[in-house]
């Protein structure tokens, strides 16, 4: 071999080590492929418990609810992954209805109340978060002195919150649609429509994202979010100055772990749901992300409601997954921020 | 009428820097009223800098510019009345053979009929007519070096300048480029400054050749001066192919002063410097030494032909004479054969330059051989 | 050659296409909403197009100047957004711009609002200028610099050069870089999303209709409804901006430098470059200052701690690192390669080839994401769920460029040392591997470098195509900032720009100080 330039072997070196590092993990045992939706770090932490504590692997992608649909859906001739973890209600009704899941009744379910799971066990409910009005304490201090806060949904009709409330759009994401069917839920269609338009004269805009406006009050960029409990008690617990206000009759959501069909590891799939509707992986999630546990035996997260105080909507499943592209649909034409 | 009225251009001991490097050391030149006056000199002489401080695309460090006794220094390139012909042309590529002419016109806000009356005009002096609506990119190398001629002459400037203009076309256009730029200048009259590294083409296109080497001038004069009257022995290299030699004055034989080189003894021209030691430096042009075959001639040196190349109109012989190469052309060579072997050589001394072999004229001498 | 094209790029547009059924193509053209979509999205994309390519212009125009002060400087920083994650910028400027931005907010006391269609021309402006800076640095670099003296010398003053050579003469790379930032600005969806506020685009409710209700076929369908405009603005581009180029190649110029700049002028481009840039360095001082911080806007004592995340997704970094240089050496070669064969051989379908290989710069990166599910998810190629899949959509994602670049440095090779080259017998292979190839090494390694950076932090495509254990960091960041977590973003987003850094310091290093970024 020719003396080379000292300049080119680094070049090569460097070039090759990139290339050959860490290859195709190949891990002892076949790991599950876990699709999340929840918070990323929570979902990290929550394989590494795995690992500890049954010895099995584990590994994830988190992806939005969407997201996680659309792979599955695309990936229905070969799936690639073996679990759905913190898919809301709608989504994995929409699933199960696609045909992309697999039932798996684990022994665990009872452990939950049934009403929290499918009937058909193509879902298991392992959380439970609530619909609240999130608002940021120190502008509102500021700006609106010793006013009460909101209390109710119909608080947030005062003239005076205009342009200072933000909501999330149902047409893309699943909090916003929560919301909008939990006001048909509580006022019956015609009127929730009157309150949505109410509303609306209110909203600075709506969201794309469901998560967006508990950042943006967090932040305080807005005074007031529509918001899921968990995002508000996050926001909190970082140290930042805002309230979350429990309204009656709040919309409500349920975080399910669905088995999909025809995965590569379905052992290990149903493995990884017994575990992880056990005691302490939920309170795991319920500590790091402040979602509400549907286990007595997990203590609630920092700084939330119990579930028996709370007042919730008698959210029909069924009725939202039968009318959403009629509401979706209805819903856009009516409202255009 | 004295020198400095007939001046139309008029450099007075320019100086230009860049850094520590003298581009231009000390210029002072007249340009005759419709002349036509080459700066020539070898790559990196300075000669392009002194056509950019007249055109005013750079200011002098020192020394003064005038065109008809008008000071130039400050006068951006805009408000100065000279145009300058590019080497690369710089034909604006998204301007039509018209647009590009009247460039120039259009800025000084002429009436539109004017502008293309006067384009029109320039354009058929360039016999450029019916390649108006072209696109430079689609005309070839000597139309467009008539397009940035034309786009100059247009403006009517008072002196044209023009750097190497010939330097990005064939050497048969060249020739043919050539001849038309000269005689387009004698047409108009326009005092022309010419920038050129090619010895052959300013001989052939110019009044007056200023020789520029190191900065400075190192001589000023017509073609036929510069050539057979060269300032020093650079200008004598430079210009044309030359033989120098070292020679020596000696007494002759008839008691008279007489030149020895090598074994050759010249009677000395009148008039002539000479050095104390008598030692001289001599050039002596290939044309100027007869050669003929050893036996025909009873007089001048005997020389060995080392090689001969067929030139057509002359045969070049380098000959061996007395341990020094010389270099020899014979002018007509037709009908007779090569010479090789012994030669006689024959010198006529009018056509000898002579300059006393000051040190530096030996140091250059040396360098050059 | 031709059947990596036709499978990678051909086969999963038409795939995408026959995705949406009849009933998705209607709702697109029936439903109002869309159309107002369509509209915003033309709206904006014009509008931060044409402020793009201005600051653009300014930077490239100031950076050809070489008496303006700080040239080199504002070289540096117009790059700066590309290195950075997509989303990265935009949360930067709400933080600092935003109605409680640093700057609005706490130091100037304003109370004005970044969210809305003002917003989001702000921040596409920042974030695509240096496209059209990349595209018009390249042509003004080009112009002859004889011709603004030229002008000068046949009576145009100050303004009059400018307007009569200048501007005329870098009027087809205006267009061009026009058009290259067109397409990029109708398939942002990121930018919109975070400040658009109540102004909706297309290409968020495309990414939305995936990330939120998982509805493919209807996202298939919005997507498709961007490609039109994209296409179209593809193809004015190619065949008609590009037709009228004056690119000429004059070889060795009179004066290696234009004429001096105007001394108020030269000082006004350098504030201009200076404001911008003191802008993006701010944006750039948040990312930092925000990993170190122990909560954005509350608590700024300084801590590790988000740093803990980076170290512990580690591998997402690795194989980001890995997964772009596979990326950026395979391109940059196919782009070197296909180059050589469609400029410089007879190769039937030529045009095709050619058409195909830069076809990928007009397809919305959330459309790329899409296709590839669909069409790599079953045998004959199932690539899904591979580390091959996420390199390939990189590959081809950045490929346009790459492989301009590559046709760009052939076209000033004449043809003639080829041909020499072919006249003493060497086979095509050798002719490029031996002559070609070095005379466009330049070329290679701009493509190498652009594409292994682009591929670090893109996004729209490869959320879509990542699995267990081939996860790259940049959608970690997206996860993180969506979440509002943006301490652990910020976190990590200075790690992947660290990287990219030490990166280019390596290669840098490796090839002797050759290497000349982005001279493309």
């Amino acid at each position: 071999m020719p003396p080379r330039d000292p300049r080119r072997l680094l070049l090569a070196s460097v070039l090759s080590a990139a290339l050959l590092t860490a290859g195709p993990a190949t891990a002892q045992g076949r790991p599950v492929m876990v699709y999340g939706v929840i918070h990323e770090y929570t979902l990290a932490r929550l394989m590494q418990l795995f690992e500890r504590q049954t010895g099995g692997k584990a590994d994830f992608i988190r992806l939005s609810a969407g997201e996680v649909a659309t792979r599955v859906q695309a990936e229905r001739q070969g799936p690639k992954g073996d679990v759905i973890f913190g898919i809301s209600r709608a989504i994995a009704e929409s699933m199960k209805a696609q045909g992309l899941l697999e039932p798996y009744p684990s022994p665990r379910r009872g452990d939950v109340p049934a009403r929290y799971s499918d009937a058909e066990a193509y879902w298991t409910g392992s959380s439970l978060t609530v619909q609240g009005i999130m608002v940021n304490t120190e502008r509102w201090k500021k700006e609106l002195g010793g006013a009460p806060m909101p209390k109710t949904w119909e608080d947030l009709l005062d003239p005076k919150y205009q342009g200072l409330i933000v909501a999330p759009s149902p047409l893309s994401s699943g909090t916003g649609f929560t919301f909008v069917v939990g006001q048909f839920f509580r006022l019956g269609e015609e009127k929730g429509w009157e309150y949505l338009k109410a509303l609306d004269r209110n909203v600075r805009f709506y969201t794309p994202s469901g998560i967006a406006p508990a950042r943006m009050v967090a932040a305080g960029e807005f005074l007031i979010a529509i918001t899921f409990a968990h995002d508000a008690l996050k926001a909190i617990s970082a140290g930042y100055p805002v309230a979350l206000v429990h309204p009656p009759g709040a919309s409500w959501d349920i975080g399910s772990v669905s088995l999909i069909k025809g995965g590569p590891n379905p052992e290990g799939g149903k493995r990884f749901i017994d575990w992880v509707l056990g005691r302490d992986p939920i309170q795991l999630i319920v500590d790091l992300n402040f979602e509400g546990p549907l286990r007595a035996d997990v203590s609630l997260p920092l700084g939330a409601t119990p579930l028996e105080k709370l007042d919730l909507v008698d959210y029909k499943l069924d009725w939202a997954a039968q009318n959403r592209s009629r509401v979706l649909k209805l819903w856009g034409e009516l409202f255009k921020k | 009428m004295t020198a400095a009225d007939t001046a139309h251009l008029r450099l007075v001991g320019i100086a230009k820097h860049f850094g520590a490097t003298a581009a231009v050391a000390g210029v002072s030149l007249d340009v005759a009223r419709g002349s036509l006056t080459t700066i020539l000199g070898p790559s990196g002489c300075g000669k392009t800098t002194l056509l950019r401080l007249i055109a005013g695309f750079l200011e002098p460090d020192a020394g003064e510019i005038r065109i008809d006794g008008v000071p130039q220094q400050g006068l951006p390139p805009y408000r100065r009345t000279t145009a300058t012909v590019f080497q690369e042309y710089a034909l604006f590529p998204h301007l039509s053979v018209f647009d590009n002419v009247a460039y120039g016109l259009r800025l000084r806000r002429l009436p539109r009929p004017a502008v293309a009356e006067r384009v029109r005009r320039v354009l058929g002096l360039m016999r450029l007519d019916g390649l108006e609506a072209r696109l430079p990119r689609a005309l070839s190398g000597g139309q467009q070096q008539r397009v940035a001629l034309a786009r100059s002459l247009v403006v009517e400037p008072e002196v044209l300048l023009m750097d190497e203009p010939l330097s990005n076309l064939d050497a048969k256009l060249r020739l043919r480029v050539r001849a038309e730029i000269r005689e387009i200048q004698t047409r108009l009259g326009i005092t022309t400054v010419y920038v050129t590294h090619d010895q052959e083409e300013a001989l052939a296109i110019s009044d007056t050749i200023a020789v520029m080497q190191a900065g400075r001038l190192r001589q000023v004069g017509s073609p036929r001066a510069i050539y057979e009257a060269p300032a020093d022995p650079w200008v004598a290299a430079f210009v044309g192919e030359v033989n120098l030699l070292r020679a020596t004055v000696v007494v002759g034989s008839a008691g008279r002063p007489a030149l020895r080189l090598g074994a050759l003894e010249l009677p000395l021209p009148p008039g002539v410097a000479v050095a104390p030691d008598g030692a001289m430096v001599v050039a002596l042009r290939p044309e100027a030494i007869r050669i003929t075959a050893a036996g025909d001639a009873r007089d001048g040196p005997i020389g060995e032909v080392l090689d001969a190349t067929y030139l057509g109109t002359t045969v070049r012989y380098r000959v061996q004479v007395s341990g020094h190469p010389l270099t020899v052309d014979d002018p007509d060579p037709a009908g007779k054969a090569l010479l090789s072997g012994p030669v006689r050589l024959g010198v006529d001394p009018a056509r000898l330059r002579l300059w006393p072999a000051t040190p530096e004229l030996l140091r250059q001498l040396d360098e050059s051989a | 050659m031709a059947a990596g094209l036709a499978l990678f790029v051909a086969f999963p547009i038409g795939r995408v296409l026959l995705e949406p059924g009849a009933g998705e193509w209607t709702r697109l053209l029936t439903t109002p909403r869309y159309l107002r979509l369509l509209g915003n999205t033309l709206g904006i994309a014009a509008l931060s197009t044409v402020s793009a390519v201005a600051l653009g212009f300014l930077f490239a125009y100031a950076t050809a100047r070489p008496d303006v002060p700080g040239r080199r400087l504002f070289r540096l920083v117009a790059l700066l957004p590309l290195v950075s994650p997509p989303f990265v910028g935009g949360l930067a400027v709400i933080l600092l711009f935003g109605r409680r931005g640093l700057v609005t907010h706490s130091l100037l006391g304003l109370r004005g609002d970044i969210y809305g269609w003002h917003g989001v021309w702000l921040v596409q402006t920042l974030a695509f200028f240096p496209i059209a800076y990349l595209a018009l640095a390249g042509v003004l670099r080009r112009i002859n610099p004889t011709l603004e003296h030229a002008a000068r010398d046949l009576g145009a003053r100050g303004f009059q050069v400018f307007r009569t050579v200048t501007l005329p003469l870098a009027l087809p790379g205006l267009a061009s870089a026009g058009l290259l930032v067109g397409i990029y600005t109708l398939s942002d969806f990121g930018n919109p999303m975070l400040v658009g506020g109540a102004f909706k685009v297309l290409a968020t409710e495309t990414y939305t209709q995936v990330t939120g209700w998982g509805d493919l076929k209807m996202a298939a369908a919005l997507s498709a409804a961007l490609l039109f405009p994209s296409l179209a603005l593809f193809l004015v581009q190619r065949y008609w901006i590009e037709r009228g180029s004056y690119a000429t190649i004059t070889g060795k110029g009179s004066f290696a430098d234009p004429p001096p700049t105007p001394r108020p002028v030269r000082w006004a481009l350098a504030l201009g470059c200076g404001l911008v840039g003191s802008i993006l360095a701010a944006t750039y001082a948040v990312v930092f200052v925000g990993a170190f911080a122990r909560t954005w806007g509350v608590d700024w004592r300084p801590t590790l701690v988000n740093f803990e995340y980076t170290v512990f997704r580690g591998p997402q970094l690795a194989n980001s690192i890995r997964f772009a240089a596979m990326a950026a050496l395979g391109g940059s070669l196919f782009a070197v390669v296909a180059a050589f064969l469609i400029r410089r051989t007879r190769v039937p379908g030529r045009g095709l080839l050619d058409f195909a290989a830069v076809l990928p710069a007009a397809l919305p990166g959330t459309l790329t994401g899409v296709a590839y599910i669909l069409a790599f998810n079953t045998p004959p190629l199932a690539l899904t769920g591979t580390a091959a899949i996420v390199v390939a959509a990189m590959l081809v994602r950045t490929l346009p460029v790459g492989y301009r670049a590559a046709a760009a440095g052939l076209t000033q090779i004449a043809p003639a040392i080829e041909e020499s080259a072919a006249d003493l017998g060497a086979l095509p292979l050798r002719i490029l591997r031996e002559v070609t190839l070095p005379l466009i090494r330049t070329a290679f390694t701009g493509a190498l470098v652009f594409t292994f950076i682009r591929s670090m932090t893109t996004l729209s495509a490869v959320v879509f195509l990542i699995s267990p254990g081939n996860v790259v960091a940049s959608v970690s960041i997206l996860a993180l900032a969506e979440h509002g977590d943006w301490g652990q973003a910020s976190a990590m987003a200075t790690a992947l720009m660290t990287a990219i850094f030490l990166a280019l310091l390596i290669f840098r290093l490796a090839t002797g100080g050759r290497l000349r970024l982005f001279e493309l």
